[in-house]
């Protein structure tokens, strides 16, 4: 379970004084939950995300308490994150396009947690890698194994990246708009996806996207992010049918609705 | 394979069209191989007697077409000046100058590639401004007046070597290597500057490519991150400008023969055009020319391995 | 905010106090250039004489100065040369395309991959040395790569908003040329005229120090320097005075164009 305690992550301005993109926020991910972050671009929502990933930029300044089944990841030292990181809490980014070295085979990109984590030889990584490469669904794994991230199509460079993160087993898989660049029958495939691997591996998701649509469909609960605050939270069936708070109101009311 | 088959067709059509200008180009000049044997002494009928004993009469391209034919045997003619085989005379040389060159691009891969990449990772410090300036200076320094500073300093002021004391390798290997140490660092230094600020712009880029987040949310150490998945981005454009300076190396290695008096093919093609002696001068700048198409094929042949995103065709 | 560009800054102030210091000599210079005094052989650098004076007397500084001249005549000479052809052949191949422009610039991909030294010395042993000479032979060996900039310059301009416009509103193809387009890749013509300056005076000393370049009495800095290491164990001041003049001079050229093309960059 996760628990994330008054976050707060801030950036210094022009003029050097702290920014808050995350004003104090606190939440908990469940065991097996998947968690929906919605929001606009400048919410915090992907600030909040690289917060618990550990992958704050730099000049980022982060407070608050992330607790991992009760073992606060903020006051560890650099070496201590990176050891919960990719094994315990592993991410899945925006741009499949981009997030895979080219010029690695997604073999080796794949198990590359494994690589880092584990003193597994070579014979018994790429087991696991093309275990992880069925698990995404993905067929024909041991030609992907081999190919270079050009060589394939953007779903399928995603499901190689979430096959790269699940590899580890990690209590936490953080998916930070996994879908935002597919196409839509993509899109939905990823979103099955992704709910099999909760269902059938009992991970926790944090799922973060601009996109209500697709947050109802995929997450158990939901966090409405605006202006580095949350403004409501609750189940997300709850949260769309009976919105509390004036902008998800507005938010729910600005989705497109189906015309026949 | 149908890629390289085709590259090697273009190769070999640009090795014929090279060999061919240059054995051209050396054809206008005045008094040819018959004239400087007569010397003085030619008398037209004996010129043209001469001429065609030695086959200068016939059409300038069957002429190319012999002269090739005996150049790719290894036959490069004769010495106008020495009395010995244009072969017998570049034979003790090369590996000179080989070794020369050698020790120079190894220098300059050894120099830039750490320098690049760590100057890349301190982007915008202190250090890195302070390297980068130091290299800008070093770019500007023609290499022969650095061999000369290194001849002041290495030679004369510590007295590691002796300027004008080439030491052969028939006589001691070590000696040998250790002449060339300092006429190679003054090869290297500017180029290496040169790749090392071209490493550097490629490694910041490469730094905010999304793909080093992805390996740091694996848990890989920044360090590693940067040693196995971006240094092999950053150094794609660095090798094909790496494959590029051989031909400048040797280049820059006739003159800096000249500032160290070590015995290669620069200082033979040097006394070789002050003497007009054609067929040396045409040998070497034909090998020289090869080289250069070479290590351009070479480059594209490299460029096209360590990027897998460039399609074989 | 606007970032200040030390580069195109320090080398621009570096590229004018040399180019002014060296047209000063041509007016002034401290003493004779070739005057001989006896008393002062072998000088080390002092007040009287900055860069110290060679075994004949002769001041260093005011040699220098007068080798720099003619260096940089020759940079500037061959610089002309190259960029005005260049520029013209590059600018009606990038603007017109076609088969000529196909085959001039796969001609000029293969004379560039040539390093600029081997072909002067190639040119040298056909037509022989001198300061003429090698004026033309550099000039004519910088052109491809002035060619290949203003042509790629061009070829990416064509196709904008204002070329059309131009061309819209009745401007021929020289008009549009001259008159619209080239006033817009000024910035990188600039920087490529300084970078050849930079090419041009190491070209010229490399020629020059392996006496395949100016002859005597013509001195330039690379002949100078030639000279100089002949002395290197009496004199050691003459060779640094005038090799590090020489840097001053590449240096300041180098920072100038990289500092243009940061420029370009920024627009």
């Amino acid at each position: 379970m996760i628990e994330v305690k008054n976050l707060r992550v801030a950036f210094p301005d022009k003029a050097g004084k702290p920014e808050q993109a995350v004003k104090g926020i606190s939440f908990t991910i469940g065991d097996g939950e998947i968690l929906g972050i919605v929001g606009e671009s400048g919410s915090g929502k992907t600030q909040t995300a690289l917060a618990l990933a550990g992958l704050s930029p730099r000049k980022a300044s982060v407070e608050g308490e992330i607790l991992l089944d009760g073992r606060d990841l903020m006051p560890l030292s650099r070496e201590e994150i990176r050891n919960v990181q990719g094994k315990d809490i592993a991410m899945v980014f925006q741009e499949p396009m981009t997030s895979l070295d080219p010029t690695m085979r997604v073999g080796r990109q794949v198990e590359e947690v494994l690589e880092i984590h584990t003193k597994l030889d070579k014979n018994a990584r790429q087991e696991l890698a093309l275990q992880a490469l069925r698990d995404v669904e993905l067929r024909d794994v041991e030609t992907v194994y081999r190919k270079y991230p050009h060589e394939l199509s953007g779903g399928q460079r995603q499901r190689a990246m979430i096959a790269g993160a699940i590899i580890g087993g990690p209590k936490l898989l953080i998916a930070d708009e996994p879908t935002t660049a597919l196409d839509v029958t993509i899109q939905a495939e990823i979103l099955y996806l992704l709910g099999k691997l909760n269902r059938e591996k009992g991970m926790s998701i944090l799922f973060i996207s601009h996109d209500l649509r697709v947050i109802r469909r995929l997450c158990h609960r939901t966090l409405v992010m605006h202006g580095g605050h949350i403004v409501e939270q609750g189940d997300v069936g709850q949260v769309f049918q009976d919105p509390q708070d004036d902008y998800t109101k507005t938010l729910i009311a600005s989705i497109p609705t189906r015309r026949y | 394979m149908k890629y390289y088959l085709r590259k090697l067709v273009t190769l070999i059509i640009t090795l014929f069209v090279v060999s061919l200008l240059a054995f051209l180009a050396f054809q206008i000049v005045p008094g040819d191989a018959a004239a400087r044997i007569l010397g003085t002494e030619a008398t037209p009928e004996s010129l043209a007697a001469l001429r065609h004993q030695m086959g200068l009469d016939r059409p300038m391209l069957v002429q190319y077409g012999d002269w090739l034919n005996q150049f790719l045997f290894g036959d490069m003619g004769n010495s106008y000046s020495y009395t010995m085989s244009v072969k017998a005379l570049l034979g003790p040389k090369l590996p000179i100058t080989f070794t020369l060159t050698a020790m120079a691009f190894l220098m300059i891969v050894c120099i830039s590639i750490p320098l690049g990449v760590w100057q890349g990772k301190h982007a915008g410090e202190a250090s890195d401004a302070v390297t980068g300036a130091v290299g800008q200076v070093f770019m500007s320094v023609p290499s022969f007046f650095l061999g000369i500073v290194f001849t002041l300093v290495f030679g004369i002021g510590l007295k590691l070597f002796t300027q004008g004391q080439f030491i052969h390798y028939d006589q001691s290997v070590s000696g040998f290597f250790g002449y060339l140490f300092f006429p190679a660092l003054a090869i290297a230094l500017p180029k290496s500057a040169m790749a090392a600020k071209l490493l550097r712009a490629s490694v910041i880029r490469e730094l905010q490519q999304d793909y080093v987040r992805t390996a740091r949310s694996r848990g890989r150490k920044f360090s590693s991150v940067l040693r196995v998945h971006v240094l092999r981005n950053a150094l794609i454009p660095v090798v094909t400008f790496l494959a590029m300076t051989i031909p400048e190396i040797v280049a820059n290695s006739i003159i800096v023969e000249q500032v160290f008096t070590i015995p290669g093919i620069g200082r033979l093609l040097l006394s070789s055009i002050l003497a007009s002696d054609y067929p040396v001068v045409l040998a070497i700048v034909v090998m020289l020319a090869f080289l250069v198409v070479l290590m351009n094929f070479l480059a594209d042949v490299l460029y096209q391995r360590i990027d897998p995103r460039i399609k074989v065709r | 905010m606007k970032r200040r560009n030390w580069t195109l800054r320090i080398g621009g102030c570096v590229a004018a106090v040399m180019v002014a210091l060296i047209l000063l000599g041509t007016v002034w210079t401290p003493y004779d250039p070739n005057a001989l005094a006896g008393a002062e052989k072998s000088m080390a650098p002092c007040l009287a004489h900055l860069f110290g004076t060679d075994n004949f007397g002769r001041d260093l500084f005011s040699r220098v100065l007068e080798g720099g001249r003619t260096s940089l005549l020759i940079a500037f000479c061959t610089v002309a040369i190259g960029g005005v052809c260049g520029t013209v052949i590059g600018s009606l191949t990038g603007y017109f395309g076609g088969l000529v422009d196909e085959v001039l610039m796969r001609f000029n991909d293969s004379v560039s991959a040539f390093p600029n030294i081997l072909l002067a010395l190639v040119c040298v042993s056909i037509f022989g040395t001198g300061k003429y000479k090698i004026i033309l032979v550099l000039g004519v060996l910088f052109i491809p790569s002035f060619a290949r900039i203003v042509r790629g310059e061009f070829a990416r301009e064509r196709s904008r908003d204002y070329v059309e416009n131009a061309r819209i509103m009745g401007a021929g193809p020289f008009r549009v040329m001259f008159a619209h387009i080239l006033p817009n890749v000024k910035t990188v013509l600039l920087s490529s005229v300084a970078i050849g300056f930079n090419n041009a005076v190491l070209a010229e000393a490399g020629m020059s120090f392996l006496s395949m370049g100016v002859q005597p009495p013509d001195a330039s800095l690379g002949r100078m320097l030639a000279e100089a290491q002949g002395s290197l164990f009496t004199m050691p001041w003459y060779a640094l005075s005038t090799g590090c003049f020489m840097v001053l001079l590449i240096l300041g050229f180098s920072l100038l164009g990289q500092g243009l093309q940061e420029q370009e960059r920024e627009l």
